[in-house]
């Protein structure tokens, strides 16, 4: 018994690694063009490997794109929605598991029903309500409507609920507010939660495109991916810049990366989709 | 927690708290009404107005857009392809990501490395696929054309071919998310002891139909879950198709929220993209339901 499994899992592993190369094999791909110079690209037959390493592609992106400006916004966006998100988050999830009144899991169960309005259907309106408040193209355009989601009530209030009682109550003989019962006691103790909604809600931002695409009129105030889209198709020929400048879009995600896959390992409810 | 002497007074203490709580939900509450509840009402209503920008004046039409919709033999199309693109691309991401979850499965392969190669194509932004695919696709001097011909294939023109368009973005869609599937698949093979996997091999099993009647029926709510939220995803593309292809050519790539986009901010007819975002949400339910009726009719 034990020799079949090992001779199955040779097998296995085998098949295994080939196809994650595979599944690796385009983003590998992408950074071996980005080091390439532009001539070689247009060479055949392909070349695999740089002949010589390019790295000025890399410094080439910040002067074919206002790659500065681009980052910057993004990443003014994507740190304000965050905060915002888990103030806002953390304080709804903890009425919706904490505070007794009447009707309140209904009214939980029609918030969460709203995270099924899918986002096409708001954009239009939205287009018109923004532009009735004067918020397009401007960073309260880009950031006000994410500030609180369903999906992270959700989250932090199955974190609330998750915590024993006992914390509350010695918090509540000690004489603490609500207000102070959440800042000094259960956020502390939620720091893991908090950490999570953090990354999914900053990949949620850093990649977002159709509501930034339809929100601002102005190259100074667009995000990195709507700026890489308009560069593509503007200097569609200059691929090497442009993988350069995929790899410098990427590199936040990715380093977010191990923190997501632990999130995703953990089996039944805790275990929640990437927010996109 | 009733202690004596805390008696008095703890009536509108508790109320005083009570309120103060209640403030807590404010801004989730004003967000939530104003970029959620009032656009989808506004949306609603705009989906029987024929508001047109650049007219002054708009009204009321009833059911006229629908009607008209059901006369569009440009949003049918769009809607064809949108489903063919939704499930091929659920089917074949989910059906790789059972074979990647299966494979991973066992300590000494959940290594985290493999792990994140597979995540990472679904959390990079869609506008780097999107421009990396671009370059594979390259009908002279990208890869994958490369790698047919050296396999005596002659590649089509990819993104910019009718016949192909559709499939390059499926392709790219299915690879772009089997590995996420096949994350959420083995957090779901996670719950499945195996202890019933060995004894039914012990029992006479082969291992093919331990995996199709165990292994699957366990799966059931990770598939599930797989599938409705691919199928959704589906449905609602739209990144790709505005960076890669732009609807073309020939109109081969134009899916519903495409459609949409093109109605409301490129011929600027308000009313009616509203009407078709609207059709777009049925259409997803109705996929949305269909599955979910059918994984439990296999109890």
């Amino acid at each position: 018994m034990a020799a079949r499994c090992r001779r199955k899992s040779w097998a296995g592993d085998f098949i295994l690694a080939g196809l994650i190369a595979l599944m690796g094999f385009p983003l590998l791909w992408m950074l071996l063009t980005a080091l390439k110079s532009s001539s070689e690209i247009y060479k055949l037959p392909v070349r695999i490997l740089p002949r010589k390493l390019k790295w000025g592609n890399f410094t080439a992106v910040w002067s074919a794109l206002p790659f500065a400006r681009l980052y910057l916004n993004s990443v003014f966006v994507a740190l304000v929605v965050v905060a915002g998100q888990l103030l806002t988050s953390s304080a709804a999830g903890y009425v919706f598991a904490k505070v007794r009144f009447p009707g309140r899991d209904y009214i939980f169960a029609f918030y969460m029903l709203t995270y099924c309005i899918p986002d096409h259907v708001l954009i239009i309106p939205s287009f018109f309500l923004l532009n009735k408040f004067g918020l397009l193209n401007t960073y309260g355009g880009l950031t006000l409507p994410f500030l609180a989601s369903p999906f992270g009530a959700f989250l932090m209030r199955q974190q609330f609920l998750d915590l024993p009682r006992e914390l509350e109550e010695a918090a509540a003989i000690d004489g603490c507010g609500p207000l102070r019962l959440i800042a000094y006691v259960l956020l502390p103790a939620l720091r893991q939660g908090l950490g999570a909604l953090a990354v999914y809600v900053f990949i949620f931002s850093w990649n977002g495109f159709f509501w930034p695409l339809i929100m601002t009129s102005s190259a100074s105030m667009q995000t990195l991916p709507l700026g890489l889209a308009f560069f593509q198709s503007a200097e569609a020929e200059n691929w090497p810049v442009l993988m350069a400048a995929a790899c410098l879009v990427s590199a936040p995600v990715m380093l977010a990366v191990n923190r997501l896959q632990k999130a995703l390992a953990e089996p039944g409810p805790k275990s929640f989709p990437v927010p996109r | 927690m009733r202690l004596p002497g805390m008696r008095a007074g703890k009536k509108s203490k508790l109320k005083r708290s009570l309120s103060g709580s209640l403030a807590l939900v404010l801004p989730s509450l004003f967000i939530f009404l104003l970029f959620e509840l009032v656009p989808v009402i506004y949306s609603f209503y705009l989906s029987f107005t024929d508001w047109t920008l650049g007219r002054t004046a708009h009204q009321v039409v009833g059911l006229g857009n629908f009607k008209a919709l059901g006369q569009d033999l440009e949003l049918r199309q769009a809607v064809l392809r949108t489903g063919k693109y939704s499930l091929f691309t659920a089917f074949f991401s989910a059906l790789g990501g059972i074979v990647l979850a299966l494979l991973l499965r066992g300590g000494r392969r959940e290594r985290p490395l493999s792990k994140t190669v597979l995540l990472i194509p679904s959390i990079v932004p869609f506008v780097v696929i999107a421009s990396l695919w671009t370059w594979i696709y390259d009908p002279y001097y990208g890869i994958a054309n490369w790698l047919l011909s050296r396999a005596g294939v002659a590649g089509p023109a990819w993104l910019t071919s009718p016949r192909w368009a559709l499939t390059a973005l499926i392709i790219m869609a299915v690879w772009r998310e089997m590995g996420y599937n096949a994350l959420i698949l083995l957090a779901g093979l996670g719950a499945i002891s195996g202890e019933v996997l060995e004894s039914s091999l012990i029992d006479g099993c082969t291992k093919f139909q331990s995996w199709i009647y165990i292994v699957l029926p366990l799966l059931k709510n990770s598939l599930f879950f797989v599938l409705a939220i691919q199928i959704i995803r589906g449905f609602e593309v739209f990144g790709p198709i505005y960076t890669m292809t732009g609807g073309g050519p020939a109109k081969a790539t134009t899916t519903m929220v495409y459609y949409m986009y093109q109605k409301a901010f490129q011929s600027y007819q308000v009313g009616y993209g509203a009407a078709v975002s609207w059709v777009i949400v049925l259409i997803t339910f109705f996929f949305f339901f269909m599955i979910w009726k059918g994984f439990r009719g296999v109890e």
